[in-house]
């Protein structure tokens, strides 16, 4: 009789069985399972408040990473193929990635590795005339390319970035090498003699007949000239340029003359003014007029423009249907024609949050597929002509995600307002008021 | 002049022999060289020119434009002086023009090339000719001279001019001519001069020993 024999097998013989069968279930649920519905994610218009931001924030970062030449760091102006690298971008992506790091987007070795390589380029391999970098440079070679010219409000931005990031990564070759890129600009050279600082200086013609001689993006510019270490240029600069003043809709504002959302922003996505008061003027507060104007103005032309008429605002420079436009509102030259550009608005974060989120919310509900994309919100758009940018720019990316860093964390302030040069740029202007040192980092949403 | 040949053709299989093969490796060395820089510099040309190239490169062009124009305070929401983006619907025009000017330049540099290519086929049968020569002559007289050595003519020296190759080999044949040469003179002396056998065997045993031969 087999009986005992049969009973002493059946224990492993069971086991068997039943490992096979999991396995068997494993193997069916894996091959099937790309075919099931995945779990919808919630709308992004429904996130809340926080996790809106972030994304939007997340989305744009991507734009560096893919937009960033591998070899050399430095990032293209715009999505569009053929693009020449642009070093204002490069300066936002500097910024970026140390924000993206911070957020565990991307590892510490791997932001480290990147804006280090970008510095090295900047150092040895783009070219500049006496520390100034021209506006495009080829990405793969760091040569000048289409005719740009050497730069300063464009160098003044790289510079800031890399600033930020030797902040970031103190006491690392990165704070070296953005020091040393720093002092190498001779900023005296680019005042031409005058008391204002020029736009730019080309190897054919020399010093463009163009001056930074009135309020707009030009404050950061002025800070790190004032407050350089090895060429700075007298503190006089500061009060020879031309602070307009004009109201609308009973908005007093210092404006700019394109009346640019970005104008207002640029310079304070790496300076906190909210604590800095220049004679009786706090920039902080004439941004907030500024962008409250510019959504004021959309709404009283809304019978005229589509656009407006949906509540949408946000005029910037930026695409538009007939090509790059300084849009913008009043008071300023108001350049419009219906074009919004939400990553304006997106940067107006800090000066009018609710009305912002509002704005925003509304778009990514009415219109997700033609507003988001890859990266985030697209450029801009116009709804009387039908006309959606279909392509992303590198500097409204990078200030996207500045102005939500330091609207949820005062991340970039108070790193940037620890900077001895910022510091040296308050105290010989004389601008009265303390920077609060807050936390760095740490959520204040 | 002293060592001058008169003929070209000493060896006529030999020489044509080494002309084929040096013709065929030159030419083909020669023509992969002149293909690969013909596709590749008018590749990288075509590929310029290509209608997508020119409309990118024009769009950068207005992009940067517009650039300048708003950052400037020259721009109005119609357009500025600058190219405008209708002007990149004749952009296929444009390109159509290109092509047209870049087909005539490569008519112009086929036919240069043609009327490169033939000097240069000439050059490489004068060059096969006279390389086979400088090659095929130190290897007729090496030939003539073992010939004679054949004949067991000791006096036979070689004498290559002055640009041949193979010097080295004709100066080592020289020298080991002319000891066989003293050797067998030696031999001949000791024939001459010696009277008695015993003196003489022992006298040509010590110089014949010398040479070492197949057979003891």
């Amino acid at each position: 009789m087999t009986f005992p024999k049969k009973s002493t097998n059946s224990g492993p013989r069971k086991i068997n069985r039943f490992f096979r069968l999991l396995t068997g279930i494993l193997i069916i649920s894996f091959v099937v399972s790309p075919f099931q519905p995945a779990q919808a994610a919630a709308p992004l218009h429904s996130l809340s408040k926080k996790e809106f931001l972030r994304t939007i924030q997340k989305d744009a970062f991507q734009y560096f990473i893919k937009c960033s030449d591998p070899r050399t760091g430095l990032t293209r102006d715009s999505s569009r193929t053929g693009s020449p690298s642009s070093i204002a971008a490069t300066g936002f992506s500097l910024a970026a990635l140390c924000i993206a790091q911070e957020q565990g987007w991307i590892s510490y070795s791997e932001a480290y590795g990147q804006i280090l390589k970008t510095l090295q380029t900047l150092d040895r391999k783009a070219q500049h005339k006496n520390g100034f970098f021209f506006h495009f440079l080829d990405a793969r070679t760091g040569r000048r390319t289409w005719g740009s010219e050497a730069s300063s409000i464009d160098t003044a931005l790289v510079l800031a970035g890399a600033l930020l990031a030797g902040e970031y990564f103190k006491g690392t070759p990165v704070e070296k090498l953005a020091q040393k890129i720093y002092r190498r600009v001779n900023w005296k050279w680019m005042m031409n003699g005058s008391d204002l600082i020029c736009m730019g200086w080309k190897p054919e013609s020399g010093f463009l007949p163009y001056y930074w001689d009135s309020y707009n993006e030009l404050i950061i510019l002025q800070a790190l000239a004032i407050g350089s270490p090895s060429f700075p240029i007298p503190s006089s600069a500061w009060n020879q340029w031309d602070r307009f003043e004009d109201e609308y809709n009973s908005r007093k504002v210092i404006y700019s003359h394109s009346g640019s959302l970005f104008t207002y922003q640029y310079s304070q996505a790496f300076i906190d003014f909210r604590n800095l008061d220049d004679k009786g003027v706090n920039y902080f507060e004439n941004s907030r007029q500024a962008t409250l104007a510019n959504k004021e103005f959309c709404y009283d032309n809304r019978l005229s423009y589509k656009t407006y008429d949906e509540s949408f605002w946000g005029l910037s420079a930026c695409l538009g249907p007939g090509g790059y436009r300084a849009y913008g509102a009043k008071p300023g030259q108001a350049l419009h024609d219906g074009t919004v550009a939400p990553h304006a608005c997106a940067a107006s974060i800090v000066f009018t949050p609710r009305e912002v989120v509002k704005n925003l919310r509304e778009l990514v509900k009415k219109y997700p597929e033609k507003v988001y994309g890859e990266f985030g919100f697209r450029d801009s758009f116009n709804l009387a002509k039908n006309w959606w940018a279909y392509e992303y720019l590198g500097i409204d990316q990078g200030i996207m995600v500045l102005m939500i860093e330091n609207y949820l964390t005062e991340g970039v302030w108070n790193r940037f307002m620890n900077l001895q040069p910022v510091e040296k740029w308050i105290e010989r202007c004389g601008l009265e008021g303390k920077h609060p040192q807050g936390a760095s980092g740490k959520e204040i949403f | 002049m002293k060592n001058q040949r008169r003929r070209f053709l000493i060896d006529k299989p030999l020489q044509f022999h080494v002309m084929g093969w040096t013709f065929f490796i030159l030419l083909v060395v020669s023509t992969c060289v002149i293909l690969s820089l013909y596709f590749g510099v008018w590749s990288l040309t075509l590929q310029e020119f290509s209608n997508e190239n020119i409309q990118t490169n024009l769009q950068l062009a207005s992009r940067i434009e517009d650039y300048d124009a708003a950052r400037f305070n020259q721009t109005t929401a119609e357009g500025n002086s600058g190219p405008r983006l209708a002007f990149f619907k004749d952009t296929e025009k444009f390109g159509d023009r290109q092509r047209e000017m870049i087909e005539e330049i490569l008519e112009m540099s086929h036919r240069k090339l043609i009327m490169l290519i033939l000097p240069l086929l000439a050059l490489i049968t004068v060059g096969t000719i006279y390389l086979s020569h400088k090659i095929a002559g130190p290897l007729f007289r090496f030939g003539k001279s073992f010939e004679q050595l054949g004949t067991k003519d000791l006096t036979i020296r070689i004498r290559l001019r002055k640009h041949d190759e193979a010097k080295t080999l004709s100066t080592v044949f020289n020298q080991s001519i002319k000891k066989l040469d003293e050797a067998m003179g030696n031999i001949k002396k000791i024939l001459r001069e010696n009277r008695d056998p015993s003196a003489l065997k022992n006298d040509l045993s010590k110089e014949i020993n010398e040479f070492r031969t197949t057979e003891n």
